[in-house]
């Protein structure tokens, strides 16, 4: 799948139910230089059913790059991880997860559910929208994924 | 009958000695043994009348009567003699009624023997009528028995004098007087019945046995009346025990009853005539048992519940064994303390602490949620503010820019108050176990992290005889740091010197950071330590008010005392202690 990712746009799958939260990264990386398709779904079983492409997301695209919230409802962002990171057809996807919480039992629980990255959403806009970009510039440009 | 000279004395002594008696049991005369005295007293003025009867009888029978009435008075007066000592002595608790009884065999059989005389012969043989001079006397030739009672009578006699000498060595200086009395009036009696018996000199005509007894009871009377220190202290010794809110039970072996007071009378629900002399377990069905049912006799507390009715009383009893000379158990004393009164108080005291502890918890707790619930909303609105600074800046007329500006500052500060709320919460909540902690090596740890600003300011910093104290460290990091923090952030124009020391007083190290910064007015003292207090503008000094009430919450939550001594111009010097061995969390 090394295909160039420059010639396509980058698919980012965002699990947010916080709408001024998916506004302000949507914002962010409205600031981002890359192409980008930022897909959003509000709780975990959206977050399901939009990667393994059911119901009305038969047609989503497969995403390269996941963002995740942990509070959410229905679903919660820990079970989607642990649902993801257990799919073989899923667990190569590269998972952000972007959460208010610094408690360090959601920290240890997410890393020990094999995910990428642990970031706390910062106070500061201009923080936030440079995390946005660290995240951009590292997973989409630095990294080599499959 | 003929009287003499003999016989007049004899007469006056004896009256003198029924009047002593008779004081006695009136009880116009009290003391140690009084009883007991008494007993001797009357013994001998019945000996001194038998004695005088017997003298002044002309015929042979008469002679004989008064002196085996003579006779089986003076078998008594050795057991009394020593039953005297023992209580006088301290030793009471052995005069029991049981005691008594076996004491009084002896003499008992003795009497019998008396009586019994003329057909045996053993006491004494060959009563003679003696017609010598103008008195007539009975000349009497001793029997075995006469010398086994002899060498009785010594033998309680010396039983006493031991026992008197014993009191003489060990007591205190008061009773030394007296208890040196009781042994000179113990060898009249003995020189008199020698000097009788052994027919020495003129005495072989003029028995002076009864008299000398009767002179030892009267010494031993001054004794006891005269020289009242002992009886003060007895009677000082029964007012106590009266009036004391205790109960008190004295047990002989065998858990026999020997004393109670009053409170222990309520207890048991009998009067002290009813239950002494009788064992402790027939009249009180709750007796737990004390010191009998332990291998050492040791002491033992216990603790009982007594149900009257409805009431249900919580007693404490406090058993302490009696040891004897030999150190062998006698029996125990047996203190009782109603302490229902104080288990309620310390059940609802109890209550109040949990009740005080579960909302202050709550508070905590509250706290938490509600700081850490506010920060998303308020990530929210401060994030858009700042989304409007960032795009609209400029575009908008300068009246929108300035109100913009006032929403982010305000979201900001609003955010700090509430990380600060969190952290403060945090102190409770999520504190962590008390380890050994080297202040020294903490101190060196936020002396590196605070490095710039110390930097900055061009502080001197010095420190000395920092100890290990037991203390979550991050705590202690974060109360270092803050006290710290703040004389850089209060400096004044002078170059800036901060002085840490400790010093251990007592159980606790006192710890101190003095500087030369702009001082605190001695008003405010207290109120610095409040959480969100602050003394400067935030345009003069940043920040939320927090540091000095997390400081306090941070000592506190181990045991310590913060304060602050300070003189405005001069500088502050902010003191707290810490317990030395640390104390159990909560």
């Amino acid at each position: 799948m090394s295909v160039n990712v420059l010639e396509r746009s980058i698919e980012i799958l965002l699990v947010e139910d916080n709408p001024s939260d998916v506004r302000l990264i949507q914002e962010a990386f409205k600031e981002v230089k890359l192409r980008n398709c930022l897909n959003v779904v509000g709780d975990g079983e959206a977050g399901l059913a939009f990667l393994k492409q059911e119901g009305i997301y038969q047609h989503a695209p497969y995403p390269d790059l996941i963002l995740l919230d942990l509070n959410l409802p229905k679903m919660d962002g820990r079970e989607l991880l642990e649902q993801i990171k257990k799919c073989p057809e899923l667990h190569r996807i590269p998972v952000v997860v972007l959460t208010s919480s610094k408690a360090e039992e959601d920290i240890i629980r997410s890393y020990d559910l094999h995910a990428n990255c642990y970031i706390t959403k910062p106070v500061d806009l201009d923080q936030f929208i440079r995390i946005v970009q660290s995240i951009e510039q590292f997973w989409l440009t630095i990294v080599k994924l499959p | 009958m003929h009287i003499n000279l003999q016989m007049i004395v004899l007469f006056s002594m004896a009256v003198v000695s029924c009047i002593l008696g008779i004081s006695i049991f009136q009880g116009k005369l009290r003391g140690p043994g009084a009883r007991t005295v008494g007993a001797m007293m009357s013994a001998g003025c019945v000996w001194l009348l038998a004695f005088a009867f017997e003298i002044g009888s002309s015929t042979f029978n008469s002679k004989q009567f008064w002196d085996v009435v003579a006779f089986s008075i003076c078998i008594m007066i050795p057991v009394a003699w020593l039953i005297f000592v023992l209580q006088f002595s301290g030793r009471e608790i052995l005069v029991t009624p049981k005691n008594v009884m076996l004491m009084g065999i002896i003499p008992f059989v003795f009497f019998l023997l008396v009586l019994t005389n003329p057909f045996h012969k053993l006491m004494w043989s060959g009563m003679t009528f003696d017609k010598d001079g103008i008195f007539l006397e009975l000349k009497k030739n001793f029997g075995p028995l006469y010398w086994v009672f002899l060498f009785y009578s010594f033998t309680n006699l010396f039983a006493g004098v031991y026992l008197t000498i014993q009191m003489l060595v060990r007591s205190l200086n008061v009773y030394k007087y007296q208890a040196s009395a009781i042994l000179v009036a113990s060898f009249v009696p003995v020189i008199g019945v020698l000097l009788t018996v052994f027919d020495v000199g003129d005495f072989a005509r003029f028995d002076i046995g009864p008299i000398s007894t009767g002179v030892a009871t009267w010494i031993i009377a001054w004794i006891v009346f005269r020289l009242r220190l002992v009886d003060t202290k007895r009677l000082a010794r029964d007012t106590v025990l009266e009036r004391m809110s205790h109960g008190v039970l004295v047990l002989y072996e065998g858990n026999e009853i020997v004393y109670l007071n009053s409170v222990a009378e309520r207890l048991l629900g009998r009067q002290k005539g009813d239950v002494v002399g009788s064992s402790l377990e027939r009249h009180w069905p709750e007796w737990p048992g004390g010191c009998e049912k332990t291998t050492d006799h040791s002491e033992v507390i216990k603790e009982i519940t007594i149900h009257r009715g409805d009431e249900v009383r919580t007693h404490e009893l406090r058993m302490s064994p009696l040891l004897d000379w030999r150190k062998r158990f006698v029996g125990q004393v047996v203190l009782t303390k109603d302490i229902t009164e104080r288990i309620q108080s310390e059940q609802a005291l109890r209550k109040y602490a949990d009740q005080l502890e579960q909302s202050n918890k709550e508070l905590e707790r509250f706290a938490y949620i509600a700081s850490h619930d506010l920060r998303e909303p308020l990530r929210t609105i401060s994030s858009y503010t700042q989304l409007l600074a960032r795009r609209y800046k400029g575009q908008l007329d300068s009246d929108a820019d300035e109100f913009i500006s006032f929403a982010v500052d305000g979201a900001a500060r609003m955010q700090q108050l509430i990380d600060d709320l969190l952290e403060y919460s945090r102190v409770g909540t999520r504190g962590k176990e008390f380890i050994e902690a080297n202040t020294k090596e903490l101190l060196e740890r936020v002396l590196k992290a605070l490095q710039v600003s110390i930097d900055e300011s061009q502080a001197k910093i010095s420190y000395n005889g920092l100890p290990t104290v037991m203390a979550d460290t991050t705590q202690l990091c974060q109360l270092f740091q803050n006290l710290i923090g703040n004389a850089l952030k209060f400096r004044s124009d002078q170059s800036l010197e901060i002085e840490i020391r400790s010093e251990l007083e007592g159980d606790e190290w006192h710890f101190v950071f003095s500087d030369n910064g702009i001082g605190i007015d001695e008003k405010y003292f207290d109120r610095i330590f409040q959480i969100f207090q602050r003394l400067h503008s935030r345009e003069e000094y940043p920040g939320t008010g927090i540091g000095l009430a997390l400081c306090k919450r941070i000592v506190d939550r181990h045991g310590g005392r913060i304060w602050v001594e300070s003189e405005v111009g001069v500088g502050s010097s902010f003191h707290f202690t810490l317990p030395q061995k640390g104390i159990s969390e909560e």
